[in-house]
């Protein structure tokens, strides 16, 4: 089935069949990982959805292990990059730390890697979980967003200056909206993609909001360390992104109740 | 034509062009004879030059052209009259095609058929092409194109009340953030705007009543409703009520500045007449009372490489004697450029290009079939005519700063090799002076004319007629912060590099304007796309 096809649908709004994923709460989060749904059906209704053939896990049954890793740099970590705003000093912090390339000198781990297990279950909009992207101090709370597909997400502004929120998103409706001082616009994302918010007043504003159906996935904390419960047993590929390192991904096998290490090395490209 | 030798490429007009004639201009028989184009053949012919062969913006033209093309691939638009980053409707990109984008390099090319702009349509709706996360290939348009024009509602008067409540708008809003106070453009986050692809992106000064998506109030309003796609503008819909956002309309066009006419749409294919005037010569001086009488023709002009500041209008006058035709040019230019000798000087110049076949070539300096005749007048030339411009001209006191006790060079002895007037080099070998002696016209020290006569058959390819072709007199007056300029020729002529006039039918025939001041030169300036000249009987 077309890609077009399968997704026109989503669009006009018409009700996802598979299975609903329980209670996610993602407010502002690194190392989110989280319970999802083991049903095989959400899986099989999922299957072919997004995903090549190739990429289909094997299901293996058992109540699922975990996935766990640090994702690293590669080479001399880069010293975090320092903005002093040069204007709206009232309601821009003094000095701002770029959240673009955070690698931790002793560690050499990456903050803000977003990783996921491709097909590990059924990420979906419970309509109870709300999601929220706030611009305080004029930089974008939290720096990396994820969501289900067909989330709605705030897009809020606490600070007491003109923000807009450009998005670039290209398969679902790209927006840049102008948001005045201490008020919000609400935003709905139908398909999985990485969908880079940007304000054009304060240039140096950046953040992601990212789209995902997968359930099993986690964004990195300062460390660079992830952790991802709950993964049914079964082989999958796993994949690591970096907005400015790029992408890597590998094959892990699962195990029932065990602790699979899947840790990644991003060079700069 | 004249094999093209030498690669000078003074002027490049860029633009986007079809190379068939006017409807009018076309005969019955060759209408019977054209088959109907594919959307992607009329596209290759009429945008491939800017917007690439694949339409992803990267035409050979793109490179001259600021803001740049748009790249059709990632199904961004700027005009719109649907919600912010939603694709267009096909009517949006219908009077994109048909009006052009005013201020911009985007040309009207409304003398194509309807149906033919609607092919093009088609074509560029299937250029939108991404990869999803799982890399799968999916057509934009099919997608999420089915959108519709956002709701705009009933209008506000403009009264001055309505003006002061749209300027509270404007201040709410932090319009001028990026617009100025005055806006004009020069809002504290103006200097740091980028575009989609990171280039520097001014926002537009509303003094000028120039706007891309057209002039009208209801035109105002939709851009600030659907935002600008692929640029910093955004959309304010969902934070302005209707009567806010008409208010906010009318403060907007409050701040064009008196006398302003607002450019509706780009100029294609107006109708200028070369009138007839019973008298034995024409003259080269731009106020001789001969033009006093004269109807002219005021074309709005587009920026190859935006500005904020920029030559906005061309006003043309034509006439002839049945012998002779003159051209008397005229637009705003608040300050005089008149050489060239400091790397960061360019002077004021003007130029009209001729269609040497029918139907025209591209609107970018023609094509191999369709060539074209280029006249150039260019001030510093002018100067050089009358008084040979020297570094010295510039830094008056500049030997001293090396050689304090410097005597010889003053007082200033005129027969001193480089104080003498241009049109004594012949004393000189031109075995020494190298670049004459290998016949580059740049270098040529004979020159009488201020005007230069060059061929162009596209990018790349202008080039200077032989001495002895350069047949095209002219005269600039710059006064009360203007220019006249006057070109004139014989109607006749045996050169067949040579655009020749007479009454019966109309020649294609452009403009184009560079301001000195503002860094004009080569491609950076402002044009018009092709226009009609008539020759009265």
């Amino acid at each position: 089935m077309r890609f077009v096809e399968k997704y026109a649908g989503a669009i006009s709004g018409s009700l996802m069949t598979s299975a609903i994923v329980g209670g996610l709460v993602l407010v502002a989060g690194f190392a989110c990982g989280k319970s999802a749904s083991d049903q095989p059906s959400a899986v099989t209704n999922n299957k072919g959805l997004e995903q090549k053939a190739q990429d289909t896990p094997v299901m293996m049954g058992g109540s699922g292990g975990t996935v766990s890793g640090t994702v690293k740099f590669d080479g001399t970590p880069p010293a975090p990059k320092k903005i002093t705003p040069d204007k709206d000093q009232s309601a821009c912090a003094h000095e701002i730390v770029s959240d673009s390339l955070l690698v931790d000198a002793d560690s050499k781990g990456i903050k803000w890697a977003f990783v996921e297990v491709v097909n590990s279950g059924n990420f979906a909009d419970d309509g109870k979980t709300s999601y929220a992207l706030d611009q305080k101090g004029c930089t974008f709370l939290p720096h990396i967003l994820v969501v289900p597909p067909k989330a709605a997400v705030e897009l809020h502004n606490s600070d007491g200056v003109l923000h807009n929120v450009k998005s670039s998103s290209m398969l679902n409706s790209a927006f840049n909206e102008g948001i005045p001082a201490n008020s919000k616009v609400s935003k709905k994302f139908m398909m999985p993609e990485k969908i880079k918010v940007s304000c054009d007043v304060h240039s140096w504003m950046g953040a992601y909001i990212i789209v995902t159906k997968n359930a099993g996935f986690a964004v990195t904390d300062e460390k660079g360390n992830f952790e991802i419960k709950d993964v049914p047993v079964g082989k999958y590929k796993i994949k690591v992104w970096h907005e400015v390192l790029g992408t890597q991904e590998k094959d892990i096998e699962v195990k029932d109740n065990e602790k699979t290490d899947a840790s990644f090395q991003l060079k700069e490209k | 034509m004249r094999k093209i030798s030498v690669g000078l490429c003074l002027l490049l007009i860029v633009s986007c062009t079809n190379n068939q004639s006017s409807q009018q201009g076309t005969t019955p028989q060759k209408t019977a004879e054209k088959v109907a184009k594919t959307g992607k053949e009329l596209f290759a012919t009429n945008c491939a030059v800017c917007h690439g062969n694949e339409g992803k913006g990267d035409g050979l033209g793109a490179t001259y052209l600021f803001p740049k093309p748009r790249d059709f691939t990632k199904g961004m638009y700027k005009v719109r009259t649907t919600s912010t980053g939603e694709l267009p409707t096909d009517s949006d990109i219908f009077n994109a095609i048909s009006h052009g984008m005013p201020g911009s390099a985007m040309p009207s090319f409304a003398d194509l058929p309807e149906s033919d702009r609607r092919e093009i349509i088609s074509y560029l709706k299937t250029l939108a092409v991404v990869q999803t996360e799982d890399g799968e290939k999916v057509n934009l348009f099919e997608l999420r194109g089915n959108v519709q024009p956002i709701q705009v509602g009933t209008a506000t008067s403009a009264t001055a009340e309505n003006i002061a409540k749209g300027k509270a708008v404007y201040q709410k809003m932090e319009c001028l953030k990026c617009h100025g106070e005055l806006g004009k453009g020069d809002g504290a986050s103006a200097p740091e705007l980028k575009d989609e692809w990171g280039y520097p992106i001014p926002p537009n000064n509303f003094t000028r009543g120039i706007y891309k998506g057209g002039a009208t109030a209801k035109d105002v309003y939709l851009r600030f409703s659907t935002g600008m796609n692929g640029t910093p503008m955004p959309s304010f819909a969902e934070q302005l009520t209707n009567e806010e956002r008409w208010n906010l309309v009318h403060y907007v066009q409050s701040l064009q500045m008196t006398g302003r006419q607002p450019i509706a749409q780009q100029a294609n294919g107006q109708l200028i007449t070369a009138y007839k005037k019973n008298v034995l010569t024409l003259s080269t001086n731009p106020q001789d009372s001969i033009w006093n009488n004269v109807k002219g023709v005021t074309f709005p002009l587009m920026h190859l490489w935006q500005k904020k500041e920029a030559t906005d209008f061309v006003k043309v006058k034509t006439i002839h004697n049945g012998d002779t035709i003159a051209f008397l040019l005229e637009w705003e230019d608040l300050k005089v450029n008149a050489n060239m000798l400091r790397p960061q000087d360019y002077p004021d110049a003007a130029a009209i290009m001729f269609a040497l076949t029918t139907p025209s070539g591209h609107f970018t300096m023609g094509t191999k079939e369709g060539p074209t005749n280029i006249w150039q007048w260019r001030f510093d030339r002018q100067m050089d005519l009358a008084k040979y411009v020297d570094i010295e001209t510039i830094y008056p006191g500049m030997v001293a700063d090396d050689y304090q006790l410097e005597t010889t060079h003053y007082p200033k002895k005129v027969e001193k090799a480089g104080h003498l007037p241009i049109t004594s080099a012949p004393l000189h070998n031109p075995t020494y002076l190298s670049g004459w002696g290998a016949g580059n016209p740049m270098s040529n020290p004979v020159r009488t004319t201020p005007v230069e006569d060059l061929n162009a058959e596209g990018f790349g390819t202008l080039t200077a007629q032989p001495q002895q072709g350069q047949n095209v007199q002219g005269r600039g007056i710059w006064n009360s912060g203007g220019w006249k300029v006057v070109f004139i020729r014989k109607m006749k002529s045996e050169d067949a590099n040579d655009r020749t006039f007479s009454s019966g039918s109309e020649i294609p025939l452009a403009f184009a304007i560079w301001d000195g001041e503002n860094g004009d030169r080569d491609g950076q300036k402002a044009v018009t796309y092709w226009q009609k000249l008539a020759v009265e009987r």
